[in-house]
């Protein structure tokens, strides 16, 4: 028994440990990034190739699920609004939701699971296999042309993606409120516009920015710095996503606390 | 193809110890953890010298060309390159004198997401300076015809069998035109044809361009054709230093056992 709770003690003292090796890491990360990855010669070239990759390869994903999403909401909402006589504000409703909630953090999660996986596979496989040495025996800074690229890319490409995430989502509500109501197009964007204030679209935007940086800062963090072969490559691209997740969640509720604070909820 | 007699030609004659050491490597030291790695290292490299570091694996060989490479920082002791102390480099600084060394990684390491030819663009895209004769496409065949693989330019890694990636690794390192050549274990897991293709490389550069090397390698054939000075490293020393045929016929029993 006394064992066992001495166990726990050290499982739970490494757990600490671990936790706070991982922030440390993730700081020094992000010192390096400001101090190395955003001066001359920059690598427009690369950053153009990721942004690139990044909307080719996740632009599918959000534009399905954005749909399905819009869709879904309506027709959960459309029973009860319609029971308090609020059928009329369906499109202001699904409209705020999604603009300034599901539709960010949605394309965040996604882009959590496809673009922080990815980046920490291929940063993690390239450093197992010396490629990221190689690159910077050839003179490269590895860092710079690997990791701040990437970075940038995602904070840029992120907001991009979720105001196609929004648009695909809000056509998803209008096929859904044509479901069971006939609904003109012009009619449910123009309820749509009139509902909607800068105050629920600057704070949803600006926060795609830091969900963009704390992705492919977590992927390239993970990644980069893996060890002990292949195993640690899987262990490090399970941990990108896991940690990149839970970090849109906290940064979201952190900018929704912010918002309510500055006057914007 | 070179001749044997050639080969031992160019062994015996191109080095030539009068001229100041390109490498010098004093007390160096280097441990991870509790692992004392390298201790009280020495080593000096001449202009036009193919060195041959040997000893038992994980004793420090890759360590001491990734330090002179300046990859891995040592914990003390002095290490010139070319009469620059590594330690004290600025990173741009480091990032020309690299310009100056070719590295050839025991694993290739090629870039898996570009071809061939985008392989040995990159070190030229990336030190556009440089000024080579004729464009570049004809100095990226011209590396790979050395290495005997120009149809090989449009491939992808994956496309490429153990030896050829060696070879294009060789071929990425050789692209700027290093005065020195660091090979880590350049024919280990290769076919008796394919390293003597490699050995002949190495003989032909020394030959054609007097680049010095360090070829850390546990093949004796390898060593014995390419080597003007074998260094035999023992706990984290140059235990021994000499001749293929010295080394060969020492009584030490450190080394007896390797040649055996």
């Amino acid at each position: 028994m006394e064992t066992e709770k001495s166990e726990n003690r050290v499982l739970f003292s490494k757990a600490i440990d671990k936790f706070f090796e991982d922030t440390n890491e993730l700081g020094q990360f992000t010192v390096r990034i400001f101090r190395e990855g955003f001066r001359p010669p920059f690598e427009f070239r690369e950053v153009l190739r990721q942004c690139y990759i990044i909307t080719f390869s996740t632009f599918p994903l959000v534009c399905i699920t954005g749909f399905i999403l819009g869709l879904v909401l309506v027709l959960q909402s459309r029973p009860t609004m319609m029971e308090f006589g609020a059928g009329a504000y369906l499109p202001a409703m699904s409209a705020i939701s999604i603009i300034r909630e599901i539709g960010p953090l949605v394309t965040a999660l996604i882009c959590a699971g496809k673009i922080g996986s990815g980046i920490s596979a291929e940063l993690g496989a390239m450093k197992v296999t010396e490629q990221i040495d190689a690159m910077e025996v050839s003179g490269t800074n590895p860092f710079k042309y690997l990791v701040a690229t990437r970075i940038l890319a995602t904070t840029i490409m992120i907001p991009v993606l979720t105001v196609y995430a929004d648009m695909i989502s809000l056509l998803g509500a209008f096929a859904g409120s044509n479901i069971k109501d006939t609904i003109n197009l012009t009619f449910f964007f123009n309820r749509i516009f009139e509902s909607l204030h800068f105050t629920d679209v600057i704070p949803a935007f600006i926060k795609t920015f830091f969900f963009g940086f704390a992705i492919s800062l977590v992927g390239c963090t993970k990644g980069y710095n893996s060890k002990n072969g292949t195993e640690g490559v899987g262990k490090a691209t399970n941990s990108a996503v896991v940690v990149s997740m839970l970090s849109v969640i906290v940064i979201d509720m952190v900018v929704t606390q912010v918002s309510g604070m500055l006057g914007y909820l | 193809m070179i001749t044997e007699t050639q080969k031992k030609n160019i062994a015996q004659n191109v080095y030539k110890e009068s001229a100041a050491p390109i490498i010098e490597v004093e007390h160096l030291k280097k441990t991870f953890g509790s692992n004392v790695v390298l201790r009280d290292f020495n080593l000096s490299v001449y202009p036009g010298e193919n060195i041959v570091a040997m000893g038992k694996s994980g004793i420090g060989k890759t360590v001491l060309i990734k330090c002179i490479i300046g990859l891995i920082k040592p914990d003390a002791g002095s290490l010139r390159v070319f009469g620059k102390d590594i330690s004290k480099l600025k990173h741009w600084e480091l990032d020309e004198l690299r310009m100056r060394i070719g590295f050839v990684f025991q694993s290739s390491a090629l870039y898996d997401s570009m071809t061939v030819r985008e392989n040995l663009l990159f070190p030229l895209r990336r030190r556009h300076q440089i000024k080579i004769e004729g464009t570049v496409e004809e100095r990226i065949r011209e590396v790979l015809r050395n290495v005997g693989l120009e149809h090989t330019i449009d491939l992808m890694p994956s496309e490429l069998s153990g030896g050829m990636r060696k070879r294009i690794g060789i071929a990425r390192s050789l692209i700027l035109n290093p005065e020195l050549m660091l090979y880590d274990e350049p024919t280990t897991g290769l076919d008796p044809i394919t390293s003597e293709e490699i050995t002949d490389l190495i003989l032909d550069l020394q030959h054609k361009y007097h680049t010095a090397s360090i070829i850390i390698t546990h093949d004796l054939e390898l060593a014995k054709k390419v080597a003007n000075r074998l260094v035999f490293l023992v706990d984290g020393i140059a235990y021994l230093q000499g001749t293929y045929d010295e080394l060969k016929n020492t009584q030490d029993m450190n080394v007896k056992p390797f040649f055996n």
